[in-house]
């Protein structure tokens, strides 16, 4: 199969007038369709500038980034809706700027907000949703434009705990019913485990690709899925965890 | 409804007699000093030829009222104050926008924007006046000059403040950076307008009457430099009071326009 995404030798440097920082430092790897895959790292390592670079709000100074035509969807670490925006309206911002807000498309968007749990807040202004019910309706948001690439930036790093496992759940859930392709970019490890079927572990500034692991439960062997709750207390994912943890520890 | 608790019904009561007594403060202030007024020139201790009186500014406004003439003078002042107002939010909307967009001419016109603000634009009167004649022109000019380079000032930085994400989120999802000007920069920047109104409102104000001072043949202004001319202070001390409520029924027409919009 051709890979969604591939990535080739890129590097990457932030420039300031006190000097050069290098930030990303030959990243090679590619996503097939339908995975989900998910990147870890230290803070300030340099995840989001790869998510930055995929999307092509920058340009990668060495290397090149393939995407084969596919589109793409950015989901960012706060939701960002508008406030001034009702929740439906700002579930199809994306349509409404590439004038493509058709019976068709709104129909499509309506669905998705009832589906999700949303459709009693669709005339509701933000301020009135939950944290989570915020970031439901930015993934809608993103999934409006039909992305056959969904990259998430720490999408749950802004909630407080136990909300952050409940939409980790539910968006996880959600993206693999849609049977989109993901990359996700974390700094949290169980989250990584739970929702990716690979794990990429990136070094330390600038950051290098330091292992890429696969992650299977026997539990799915038979083709099934677990959520990523029933993930957490699968037997295998401590071994992983342990695995990973060192991993980001070891310097270098 | 539940029966309100004992708790409750005290402080709702403590709440409206706090608003009460505000409210009675306020116009104790205001007949008092009318009082003290009308009183010490009744008595002789001021000079109502100099200082006026509440009675004899009634009198004076229903005599310029009869013949129609406090209307025009008004009418002229708010006017001006209105169109002036108008080209100065039109107008340092338009520039900040400009400047948000070329950072490179922002960055360079920085130091020239600090100085037009600072600079007292009173100073500029004369020579608008010889520039653009005896006329309204040169009072909305002058009205312009005195509120447009502050707003455009605070405008631009309440642009540079909006969440770089939120421009991300508009590129991400494919959006030029015109929608970012239309989706993002205007409607953020709704509740940073209406209060740089606010303060334009005032402002151009000022302008107009400084304007009406030098080169005008009505308005409230012009009727103030008039009255001390041929010593009838019962005109300046009517306009005066005149622009006093006025001014404050323009704040306060903005202060609802806030309040719908933020």
């Amino acid at each position: 199969m051709e890979p969604v995404l591939e990535l080739r030798r890129v590097g990457y440097s932030y420039h300031s007038l006190g000097g050069e920082t290098e930030t990303l430092q030959n990243i090679s790897f590619s996503i097939q369709p339908g995975e989900f895959v998910a990147i870890v790292g230290p803070s300030g390592c340099g995840k989001s500038t790869l998510l930055s670079l995929i999307c092509g709000l920058l340009k990668p100074e060495q290397g090149e980034i393939l995407i084969n035509g596919a589109r793409i969807g950015y989901m960012l670490q706060k939701d960002h809706l508008l406030e001034w925006r009702t929740v439906y309206r700002n579930t199809v911002l994306g349509l409404e700027m590439a004038h493509q807000l058709n019976e068709k498309n709104e129909e499509r968007v309506r669905t998705m907000l009832a589906t999700y749990g949303l459709a009693d807040f669709a005339d509701s202004y933000p301020s009135s949703l939950s944290g989570g019910m915020r970031q439901r309706a930015a993934l809608i948001r993103t999934l409006a434009m039909e992305p056959e690439l969904l990259l998430l930036d720490e999408p749950f790093s802004a909630l407080d705990y136990q909300t952050r496992l409940e939409v980790g759940d539910d968006i996880g859930s959600i993206i693999r019913r849609e049977g989109k392709t993901a990359l996700l970019v974390t700094h949290d490890l169980s989250e990584a485990i739970s929702l990716g079927s690979r794990v990429i572990i990136l070094s330390h500034r600038p950051a290098r690709i330091k292992k890429i692991l696969p992650i299977s439960f026997s539990a799915e062997a038979d083709g099934s899925r677990l959520s990523p709750l029933e993930r957490r207390n699968a037997p295998e994912f401590s071994s992983y965890f342990q695995q990973i943890w060192k991993e980001v520890r070891e310097h270098g | 409804m539940d029966k309100l608790s004992a708790a409750q019904q005290q402080f709702l009561s403590d709440a409206a007699r706090h608003k009460r007594n505000i409210r009675t403060g306020r116009w104790m202030i205001l007949i008092l000093f009318l009082v003290l007024w009308e009183g010490t020139v009744r008595l002789g201790w001021l000079n109502d030829f100099i200082f006026s009186s509440p009675s004899r500014l009634v009198s004076t406004f229903v005599t310029m009222a009869g013949d129609g003439s406090i209307f025009l003078h008004i009418g002229i002042t708010l006017a001006e104050t209105l169109v002036s107002f108008l080209l100065v939010t039109v107008l340092s909307l338009l520039i900040a926008m400009v400047l948000w967009k070329c950072t490179l001419a922002a960055e360079i016109l920085e130091p020239y924007l600090v100085m037009l603000n600072s600079l007292p634009k009173s100073a500029l009167a004369p020579v608008l006046i010889v520039w653009l004649g005896n006329n309204m022109k040169t009072i909305i000019v002058a009205a312009i000059s005195i509120a447009v380079f502050g707003s455009i000032i605070t405008l631009l930085t309440g642009f540079k403040e909006v969440d770089e994400d939120k421009i991300k989120l508009i590129l991400s999802l494919g959006g030029t950076s015109r929608d970012v000007m239309t989706k993002v920069m205007i409607p953020n920047s709704v509740p940073l307008l209406v209060s740089t109104m606010k303060v334009n409102i005032g402002l151009c104000l000022v302008g107009v009457i400084i304007g009406e001072f030098l080169a005008a043949r009505a308005g409230l202004g012009y009727l103030i430099i008039y009255g001390s001319q041929v010593f009838k202070m019962d005109y300046v001390i009517l306009s005066i009071v005149i622009l006093c409520i006025g001014s404050a029924l323009l704040y306060k027409i903005i202060g609802i326009l806030e309040r719908k919009f933020s």
